[in-house]
């Protein structure tokens, strides 16, 4: 898990757009995917949110947010975009494959992966980001709190949103998910 | 279940979350709920692939510096004209949060990034009888980087123009003409040319607001910095805004302060998204000569053809497309590798069926069935396949795809067929 860092990371980041790159890409590309259901176009578009940001960035105050923040922001601006330019979510073959590739579950089916990254990609926008941040990428909640410019309580709350969202989901998918 | 033992559950969740509880109970559920979801997103992406997407992308980049750079002489030029509309400069987001000023209210009153503008203009010489004015109806789409724009001379025709995927096409029908290329800068005119003034204008709003804003009577008039086109020519935007709309009525270019160009803003509307593939549709009569520009604006010229074998073929990178040794019922007869002077592209024949693998051009063969017909988008797994028939009555698909777009043209198919079988396509390795 990466220090978000402070104003100083801030203005580096701001100056140094291939570190910027380095440091990010990766985890704009794990939210895309997730987002808008193709690891392939997630890389597409990721590169695009790094160009607006080499255009935009350098002009970015200070307000006590890292540049990640705008980042992300960005990034689901796009992603709603590009869902709303196709017109309907697509779930990708390619994320479940990663899933039966990676799962941790050997025995668990397709129907259940499917359905897994089905509910997730059905989470609104702001459940979906703060369950990436916490699970996905691992930030704390008080980074979660900083990146989504919400309360740790709020995101907290957000999160068992979410967690119950995705269980009535699966449940009415018929997937039981034991404890 | 009250707030207060929402908020209990919701921070023993955290807390499991966190390593720092037990889980038990519903909590234990529900974590593992959340952890069994999140998995197909948890994925390394390797050093190597972040290092080669940011070899890819610093060209577009380094562009933009050496854009900057250059000097801003050719303004007086390229202004010459100032019609039509949109190119590169148009697919841009907003990222700007919305103030309480009057560039902000500005943008608001263009809309969001995603709506979808409908504009006319009236194009009128800064120098009284420099060149005839003309109106032009423009069609924008910044989201999709599309645009289309009919511009008017006298009540006639003078030029059609649709920029989409990157490549734009410019109809001239006083010459029976369409010319083809990828970017601006393979039209005589260059960009200025070919850049909408108002996508121009939201552009430097969004970007760097405004140096000077003056209210006089019921306008407003924003003095926007110094811009820098696609081909590197430089200008300063006078705009004047309705003080009630905040919409732009008058857009005047200046170069040292002074007016070289002045486009009149008679309309600004806002069309559903539903509306504008009937407006995207550029046709141009049977018989129309065709010329395809590479980027530096010179014609497209074939170089040659090579014929390729299986064996050859499986090493390309990225690797072709194909639909195995017998596709709709037909065997493989060739693939060939066909050269240009803007780029390749292979075809691979499967008797009457012919498979394009493409990228940088478009083959000449293809974009002449494409100009004629109108093309129906039609949703293919997560993508959008372009169909139209061709004069000659086969029926075409485009599919445009990360490595190459793909197209197929079959005389004796049906769409449903050829929809079955892009699904079967796969990597030639």
């Amino acid at each position: 898990m990466a220090d978000l860092g402070g104003e100083q990371r801030f203005r580096r980041e701001q100056r140094d757009f291939d570190g910027l790159f380095r440091a990010h890409y990766p985890e704009i590309v794990r939210y895309l995917s997730v987002r808008i259901g193709s690891r392939e176009e997630a890389s597409d578009l990721a590169s695009e949110v790094f160009l607006e940001a080499f255009r935009r960035v350098p002009g970015l105050r200070w307000r006590g947010r890292p540049v990640l923040a705008w980042l992300y922001r960005v990034a689901a601006n796009m992603a709603a975009d590009s869902l709303r330019k196709r017109g309907r979510e697509v779930l990708s073959p390619e994320l479940v494959e990663s899933a039966a590739a990676e799962a941790r579950d050997p025995a668990a089916t397709l129907p259940e992966r499917e359905a897994l990254a089905r509910a997730l990609a059905s989470l609104p926008d702001d459940h979906q980001l703060v369950v990436h941040l916490r699970l996905v990428e691992g930030y704390s909640f008080a980074d979660v709190a900083r990146l989504t410019g919400r309360s740790v309580g709020s995101c907290q709350m957000l999160m068992l949103r979410s967690a119950r969202r995705l269980r009535a989901q699966l449940e009415q998918a018929g997937v039981r998910v034991p404890a | 279940m009250s707030r207060r033992e929402e908020q209990a559950l919701a921070t023993r969740l955290a807390r499991a979350l966190d390593g720092r509880e037990e889980p038990a109970g519903d909590v234990a559920a529900l974590v593992t709920v959340l952890e069994r979801a999140t998995e197909p997103a948890r994925f390394a992406v390797a050093d190597e692939d972040v290092e080669r997407e940011l070899v890819r992308v610093r060209p577009r980049l380094d562009r933009g510096r050496t854009a900057a750079r250059r000097p801003a002489s050719r303004l007086a030029v390229a202004f010459g004209a100032v019609a039509a509309a949109a190119i590169a400069v148009v697919v841009f987001t907003f990222v700007r949060l919305p103030g309480t000023d009057i560039e902000a209210k500005a943008l608001s009153a263009l809309g969001g990034a995603s709506s979808i503008l409908e504009i006319r203009e009236r194009i009128e010489p800064a120098v009284a009888g420099a060149f005839p004015s003309s109106t032009r109806t423009v069609w924008l789409d910044s989201v999709q980087g599309v645009a289309h724009w009919i511009q008017l001379s006298e009540g006639e025709q003078v030029e059609e123009v649709v920029v989409e995927s990157g490549r734009m096409k410019r109809y001239l029908p006083g010459q029976h003409l369409l010319i083809v290329g990828s970017s601006c800068r393979a039209f005589a005119s260059g960009c200025a040319e070919l850049v909408d003034p108002v996508a121009f204008y939201r552009q430097a709003l969004a970007g760097h607001g405004t140096i000077e804003a003056k209210r006089e009577g019921n306008v407003y008039r924003l003095t926007l910095p110094l811009q820098t086109l696609p081909d590197a020519v430089r200008i300063e935007q006078r705009v004047t805004i309705d003080a009630e709309t905040f919409l732009p009525t008058l857009i005047e270019w200046r170069e040292n302060g002074r007016t070289v160009s002045r486009i009149a803003i008679e309309s600004v509307g806002r069309i559903p998204r539903s509306e504008l593939f009937d407006q995207l549709d550029l046709r141009v009569p049977l018989g129309t000569t065709i010329e395809q520009r590479t980027n530096s604006g010179k014609s497209l010229q074939k170089l040659g053809e090579t014929r390729l074998s299986l064996r050859r073929a499986r090493t390309l990178d990225p690797p072709l497309l194909w639909g195995g040794p017998e596709f709709l019922y037909r065997r493989l007869t060739s693939i060939d590798r066909i050269d240009w002077n803007a780029g390749s592209a292979y075809r691979l024949r499967y008797g009457s069926i012919t498979l394009w693998n493409f990228n940088s051009v478009v083959p000449p063969q293809l974009l002449a069935a494409r100009v004629s017909a109108p093309a129906k988008p039609v949703p293919i797994g997560n993508n959008v396949g372009h169909f139209y028939q061709t004069p000659s009555g086969a029926v075409a698909v485009e599919l445009d795809r990360r490595g190459h777009s793909i197209a197929i043209m079959a005389s004796a198919s049906t769409k449903v067929d050829i929809v079955a079988a892009l699904g079967r396509l796969r990597p030639l390795q």
